[in-house]
């Protein structure tokens, strides 16, 4: 552990986690730590339980033995209607967005508005608004149904919404696989910034090394079920896990972090 | 909660020192009652101090009420004095003060009685559009049809079997009980009327007319509609929705010639064939009721048939099942095409076949009653 980590608060804490599916063991045993204000990139093969383990945190599976603990409540077996307000504490971006498809973005960003708060028609439809300039989305593209959206703007759509509650925490689940370069690397900065100005805590899944030294301050690697390591990633780099090992010191985590060093990460240093 | 204990969100303001007070969980949670209340700041000649001291959180929506507020007496961030604000709340108040600077256009009004006009307008237009298109594929796809004859197109035969056995043999069980149903149900009427009179017999010619002329094809070409009509646009829409169609063009291929062909071809041979099963079902539901609740035997039945009702009644009856089926193909494969982007669009476009397949079916017999009745068949 780095040093001075234990003394922050710690949003999310997950001890002993196990996940099956039928015979076939996803998470077993596994501990994890997410501290207040920080970006936490989770990385690991794939299948190694990523998805899983991001459903799990947020409620939407049950783990097959272990406790999850969320803003210090025990949320492990909680039903839905003690969950809801630790629902609007937390946003969650799903891979491609997850849109309504019959709604346009601003009434995809608007329902959990309306769903938690009584609030004047034009608050809504400004603060809706707002959240969709604040995820970096013409204000022309909120009229339009997801249909019409490219895959990185259905993202930012999708992250949109999950801003609507101001929540403390962002799940993001590979929010740049699939989409190109420049695009990809927009939406890092992107995270970044929110990171930086709404001081978010972002929990972010990814196979994406520049995402990782773009965004991350602390990694945590996912293998055969459990953490390996959850550090800085300038330690991981040096961690001798097989996985870790490839990854970081094959070709693409290489470019990466020469990438990382010419422009800087850009989250660790809020302006 | 957590937050129902805590005091609520304040804004007081003294007009006298020029100081606005913020106060308390200016947090969404919260903010409800206060921006309801709207405050302002009155505008004046003096320089505004806001004491954010007491200010124990703030959010987005926070930082966009007191962007409203600020604004209202037309002024920014930087044109007034802070007190008592932490760094990072007032860089958040800068960057939603940027942010919804940045102008927004409205979107359509979706109530009100001039709204409704203007969607009433679009839909007639609509209309209209719609026929037109259909009048294109119709002719896009008698071109491609002819391009089959003159051998510049390829039939496919696989294909063509497969939507035969679908939309024709998989069919017959359904066309079959609901004609004998619908028989029966027809026979019952007559029986009941016109037993009054005494001329019972006449339920036979009541129940052959409206078979051969009228039921036995109506009555397959709505179940086809729904049946058939429906699946063409699913399965062309769904493969339009997964890009398969581009994947299609893109090899030199003709979508209408690989997809919308064959299902005509199958839907303009299977609809006369169930047409004609739905007619023999329906005349034997009506003789089954004959005979029990009227007391004609079968013998007595099918000679008054053969001799009352004449042969073109049947013709009159057959002559428009291509017809429908043409109708219900190409209308199934159309909307297919129109399909888009998202599952939902298949959804919509499903529906719209439909209703258009059975619209257009029940004009096109009314038309052709009133023009048999004109030629006098
Ligand atoms: N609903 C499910 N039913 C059965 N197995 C599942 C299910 N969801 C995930 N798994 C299994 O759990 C493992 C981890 O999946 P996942 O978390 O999606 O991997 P990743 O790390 O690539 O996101 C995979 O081996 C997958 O086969
Ligand atoms: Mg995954």
């Amino acid at each position: 552990m780095s040093a001075g980590a234990g003394e922050r608060e710690r949003v999310v804490e997950v001890r002993g986690l196990v996940s099956r599916f039928g015979t076939q063991v996803v998470h077993d045993g596994l501990d994890l730590d997410v501290y207040r204000g920080e970006v936490l990139g989770v990385i690991g093969g794939s299948g190694a339980g990523k998805s899983v383990l991001l459903r799990t945190i947020v409620g939407l599976r049950q783990p097959q033995g272990g406790t999850i603990r969320m803003f210090g409540i025990d949320t492990t077996h909680m039903d839905d209607a003690e969950r809801r307000p630790i629902e609007r504490r937390f946003g969650l971006l799903f891979q491609d967005g997850a849109l309504f498809s019959s709604l346009t973005v601003l009434e995809n960003v608007r329902v959990p508005l309306i769903e938690y708060y009584r609030l004047p028609d034009d608050v809504v439809d400004e603060l809706a608004m707002l959240k969709i300039r604040l995820a970096g989305l013409p204000t022309s593209a909120a009229h339009k149904y997801p249909a019409a959206l490219s895959g990185g703007m259905r993202k930012r759509a999708g992250l949109a919404r999950a801003l609507a509650l101001d929540p403390e925490i962002l799940f993001l689940d590979e929010p740049t696989s699939g989409l190109d370069p420049l695009s990809a690397a927009a939406f890092d900065e992107l995270i970044a910034t929110l990171h930086a100005s709404l001081g978010l805590t972002v929990f972010l899944v990814t196979h994406d090394m520049d995402s990782l030294y773009a965004v991350c301050e602390r990694v945590a690697v996912l293998s055969n079920g459990r953490v390996v390591v959850a550090d800085t990633i300038d330690r991981v780099e040096q961690h001798d896990e097989e996985w870790v090992r490839q990854c970081f010191l094959g070709p693409r985590g290489r470019s990466a972090a020469r990438q990382a060093e010419l422009v800087g990460p850009t989250a660790s240093r809020p302006a | 909660m957590p937050q129902s204990f805590a005091p609520p969100p304040e804004f007081s303001i003294d007009a006298g020192s020029a100081r606005a007070v913020l106060a308390g969980p200016w947090t969404l949670a919260n903010l409800g009652p206060l921006f309801a209340r709207r405050p302002t700041l009155p505008s004046g000649p003096a320089r505004w101090t806001i004491d954010a001291s007491r200010l124990s959180a703030l959010d987005t929506a926070g930082a966009m009420l007191l962007v409203r507020v600020l604004r209202g007496a037309g002024l920014g961030p930087g044109d007034v004095d802070f007190t008592g604000l932490r760094d990072a709340d007032l860089r958040l108040v800068e960057l939603v003060d940027a942010r919804s600077r940045e102008q927004c256009e409205a979107g359509e009004p979706y109530f009100g009685f001039r709204a409704m006009l203007e969607r009433m307008g679009r839909a007639v237009a609509r209309f209209g559009q719609q026929a037109r298109e259909l009048l294109g594929f119709v002719g896009l796809t008698m071109a491609t049809l002819t391009g089959v004859l003159i051998g510049r197109a390829k039939l496919r035969w696989t294909s063509i079997v497969h939507h035969m056995e679908e939309t024709g043999l998989d069919a017959v069980p359904i066309v079959a009980l609901l004609s004998f149903l619908v028989g029966a149900v027809i026979a019952f009427l007559g029986a009941t009327v016109l037993r009054d009179f005494g001329a019972s017999i006449f339920t036979v010619e009541l129940v052959s007319y409206a078979f051969l002329r009228e039921f036995g094809v109506l009555l397959t070409a709505i179940i086809l509609a729904g049946r058939s009509g429906s699946a063409f646009t699913a399965q062309i829409g769904s493969m339009k929705s997964r890009e398969e169609l581009d994947a299609i063009k893109a090899l030199g291929l003709d979508p209408i010639e690989l997809l919308v062909l064959p299902r005509l071809i199958a839907l303009f041979v299977m609809l006369p064939l169930l047409t004609f099963l739905s007619m023999v079902m329906g005349l034997v539901g009506g003789g089954i009721v004959s005979l029990f609740a009227l007391d004609i035997s079968a013998g007595q039945y099918i000679t008054r048939l053969q001799e009352m009702t004449e042969i073109r009644h049947f013709w009159v009856g057959m002559i428009k099942a291509p017809i429908f089926a043409f109708l219900i193909a190409v209308v199934g494969c159309l909307e297919g095409l129109k399909v888009e982007g998202s599952a939902e669009s298949v959804g919509r476009h499903t529906t719209a076949a439909v209703v258009q397949a059975i619209f257009l079916v029940i004009v096109f017999d009314a038309l052709f009653a009133v023009f048999f009745m004109e030629v006098g068949l």
